[in-house]
């Protein structure tokens, strides 16, 4: 395991990415389009509504842009990289490319929602920070479940959303948490103990997808 | 079909007799112990006055004010400081009014609840706290004002003896519940542990025994998990007044149950068996760790009715006394037999559904 590796592998997936232009533009479109049907379907909104909204369509972009994360390696490049790479370097290359995208589409809804309706953030460094962990969280959960549905034909999207989302239920709570005390919607003063509640479950979540993966990677 | 021998303990019933021995026990015993008495209803005025003359209707449960020689009821300011009624009308057994003269002195410049107790050589002392609060006076200084409430409680309080139940004022006959719900999580968490286990196991040897007992398992668990919301939502409405909240225990616990029934669907997703076995067992353990956060975490960041939150007490303690532990431990073991007993009712099932697509055509 070879940091060089791990980068050309994200190198590999991103050159993907922008040279099938057609999944990111779709992605970007989605992202603003459904920032639209909020501002239109609220006008104003008000920073607990404000809040919520922003992180269910954050959570429903992301598991769009990431339900198809393992899609065109399974078919048949897979066998080619389960030579080449050991498994551990591809989820990990796997997961950093996807928090990037992730952090990526979450900007974008996040200056829509800033541009079309209000920001109501008040401390931007905890609404950061709460944003950047919880984001892991959910990437890779969702990477981890992307893994599993990746030889699905069918019904990829429910199944990914009946599966993942219940999963991403913790880091989502805690990270509404933060971002409700940064938008001073409540005080508390024991919000940095959820920031590292809230990293320690990325970090539970990150060893049992490494732990998880190879046993994934074989098939 | 052949028998695997390490199954065999499943076709012996020594196990499953005991199990619904133990049951049969919580059954009967659980649902036929009666109850202490205690206060079940004061009919009085919300607050009085000190120096006032109340009179406070009270209504016993399982009580016999009647039967009884003596019936002593006494206001309780603090510890050590009381005043005793003046002279009690009983109409029945369950029914009994008491006389106040409260002192003319208080400690405090606001609202003290005042605790009401009672006892006879029957039902022994039965204790209702915030029976009525004593309205605000000039406040004395605690030696003046306790002065005032100098009746001492005589008698030795002896409990009503036998095998009975503790009366608790919100609960009432729900106490029984214990024995069910709390016990069918319990039981719920040991098997999802050896559904856990064997879904590790599996990613270990690959063997399709331990797939099929995994699977085995965490259907019991969501059974056992259903039964434990479902008699969960029965006692929130008998005591919360409402079948669901938003109480964070009761959703951490209906999310617990989203995310094992999101594990069948993928099982019953892939065709393939080795496949079907080894991503829904690498889905169960990152389900079960996904879980831990959920059920130990996030419920301590929130208040909650639940008991084991914000300073309701859970197992610990006076909650759970010794005539409840005769029956609640016996439940926990019944409930984890019966459910093993189950899950290895499924795990044949699914043997038999292997042979018959295996080599069902001979």
């Amino acid at each position: 395991m070879q940091l060089t590796r791990i980068l050309e592998l994200i190198r590999k997936d991103f050159i993907l990415e922008i040279r099938n232009a057609q999944t990111i533009s779709a992605i970007i479109l989605f992202t603003f389009t459904v920032s639209f049907i909020v501002y239109k379907s609220f006008n104003v909104l008000q920073a607990q509504s404000w809040n919520v909204m922003l992180w269910i369509v954050t959570l429903f972009s992301l598991l769009n842009s990431l339900v198809k994360s393992f899609n065109g390696d399974a078919a048949k490049t897979g066998i080619f990289y389960y030579s080449l790479y050991h498994p551990t370097e591809v989820i990990l290359a796997k997961i950093v490319y996807n928090y990037f995208l992730s952090l990526f589409v979450f900007s974008l809804i996040y200056l829509a929602f800033s541009f079309l309706l209000e920001n109501h953030v008040r401390d931007h460094a905890l609404f950061t920070s709460g944003a950047l962990l919880g984001i892991l969280g959910i990437s890779v959960t969702f990477s981890f479940v992307s893994a599993i549905i990746a030889s699905q034909e069918n019904g990829m999207v429910l199944l990914m959303a009946v599966l993942a989302l219940p999963l991403t239920l913790p880091c989502m709570l805690v990270m509404i948490k933060i971002s409700s005390v940064a938008l001073g919607l409540m005080v508390d003063s024991s919000v940095y103990q959820d920031l590292m509640i809230l990293g320690g479950i990325d970090l539970l979540l990150l060893s049992m997808v490494f732990l998880l993966f190879n046993q994934l990677w074989k098939a | 079909m052949e028998m695997i021998k390490k199954d065999k303990w499943m076709y012996r019933s020594y196990w499953k007799i005991l199990g619904v021995l133990l049951f049969i026990y919580v059954l009967i015993g659980g649902l036929g112990t009666p109850l202490k008495p205690g206060i079940y209803q004061l009919d009085a005025p919300t607050s009085a006055k000190p120096g006032e003359y109340v009179s406070i209707k009270v209504t016993g449960y399982n009580s016999t004010y009647a039967k009884a020689e003596k019936v002593e009821a006494w206001l309780k300011l603090d510890d050590g400081h009381y005043t005793s009624s003046l002279r009690n009308q009983v109409i029945d057994n369950e029914r009994i009014i008491v006389n106040f003269l409260l002192p003319p002195a208080s400690n405090k410049e606001d609202y003290v609840p005042l605790t009401l107790i009672m006892y006879n050589e029957i039902d022994g002392p039965t204790v209702l706290p915030d029976a009525i609060s004593l309205s605000p006076v000039t406040a004395q200084s605690d030696t003046a004002a306790f002065t005032q409430w100098q009746d001492q409680i005589n008698s030795t309080l002896t409990p009503k003896s036998g095998i009975l139940f503790p009366y608790r004022n919100i609960l009432h006959e729900t106490i029984r519940n214990t024995f069910f719900h709390v016990a069918l999580w319990l039981a719920m968490v040991i098997i999802l542990i050896a559904g856990l286990y064997h879904a590790i196991a599996y990613l270990r040897t690959k063997n399709m025994r331990n797939d099929k007992l995994s699977a085995a398992y965490n259907t019991t668990a969501i059974v056992y998990g259903l039964l434990g919301l479902a008699t969960g939502s029965i006692w929130a409405r008998f005591t919360w007044g409402t079948w669901w909240t938003t109480d964070v225990k009761l959703n951490m616990a209906a999310i617990a149950m989203l995310i094992y029934l999101a594990y069948f669907i993928l099982r019953s997703s892939i065709n393939d068996f080795d496949k079907r076995a080894r991503f829904s067992a690498a889905y169960s353990i990152f389900g079960f760790v996904a879980l831990i956060p959920l059920i130990f975490v996030i419920p301590r960041m929130y208040d909650s009715l639940h008991p084991g939150n914000g300073g309701n007490p859970a197992l610990g303690g006076e909650d759970l006394d010794n005539t409840l532990r005769m029956f609640f431990y016996p439940s926990i073991i019944a409930m984890i037999l019966i459910g093993v007993w189950i899950s290895s009712v499924f795990y044949r099932i699914k043997k038999v559904e292997e042979y018959i697509l295996t080599s069902g055509d001979q």
